[in-house]
């Protein structure tokens, strides 16, 4: 192994490292925010950030983990700045009015238009355990809460979920 | 809701419709630049491979170079998307 070729086995490169969570991150604020210039706009952020503390990056795992909490810290600020700012979310815009559950090609658009409307840590824990996959011990972790709340949290959001699609006449399959 | 517990239909759907989705704009996706750049970055290449030592050296300078191009790019295109924003709010 040349000089070179160990110095690309163990650095952390930032371009590898954007190129490799850059759905992650993006979809965490997506998914929140339902707005993707402003998602668009968190990412980079996250991003930038990580640029200025790559020195305090030890691994690429390490990476993933600083890179999911930080994308949900600042997609949450920008959720409660923007609900600060008169502007209409997609979230707050009226829904199609009447579904055929036959025929439905929109079930994943309106679930995902439901988990925007979810409250805000219900929203978050949604998505990290359906878009990230991860455990509520370690959503717990992330979110800084008891893991019970957590576990309340993607209950009653399920709870409430498979109520709105049943009133839409898309429960259960 | 817990590990190895069967996902019910509505949990198998909430992972098919949250499913990750790639940027609109691919962040690390390398820029154009002109072609007489890239025949000058090629020859500095050769000339960094002559000797170990200058070409680690020359190495470590090109990485840092391209992750700070690469963070400039971000903030260059935050910037610009900031400034769609003014002109369209003093419309």
């Amino acid at each position: 192994m040349t000089a070179i070729e160990a110095v690309e086995a163990t650095a952390i490169d930032f371009n590898g490292l954007v190129r490799e969570h850059q759905a992650m991150v993006y979809s965490v604020a997506w998914h929140f925010l339902r707005d993707r210039p402003l998602a668009e706009e968190v990412a980079q952020d996250v991003f930038l950030s990580l640029h200025r503390n790559l020195g305090g990056i030890e691994s690429s795992r390490h990476a993933a983990a600083w890179l999911r909490k930080v994308a949900v810290q600042r997609a949450i600020d920008a959720g409660r700045r923007r609900k600060r700012l008169p502007r209409l979310g997609l979230e707050e815009a009226p829904e199609p009015a009447s579904f055929d559950p036959r025929y439905d090609p929109w079930l994943g658009e309106s679930l995902r238009r439901m988990v925007a409307s979810l409250p805000e840590a219900q929203r978050m824990a949604v998505i990290l355990r359906y878009q990230e996959e991860l455990e509520p011990a370690e959503i717990a972790g992330l979110l800084e809460m008891p893991l019970a709340t957590v576990k309340s949290h993607l209950h009653r959001a399920l709870a409430l979920l498979r109520e709105k699609l049943e009133r839409r006449g898309m429960g259960e399959r | 809701m817990d590990g190895p517990e069967e996902m019910d239909w509505l949990e198998e759907e909430l992972k098919r419709a949250l499913a990750r989705e790639m940027p609109p704009r691919d962040f690390a996706a390398p820029r154009r630049r002109p072609a007489w750049r890239a025949w000058v970055a090629a020859a500095a290449c050769l000339a960094a491979s002559a000797g170990t030592a200058i070409g680690y050296r020359q190495y470590q300078g090109r990485e840092a170079r391209r992750e700070l191009k690469l963070a400039l790019d971000i903030a260059a295109a935050k910037t610009s998307r900031i400034q769609t924003q003014l002109r369209e709010f003093s419309r």
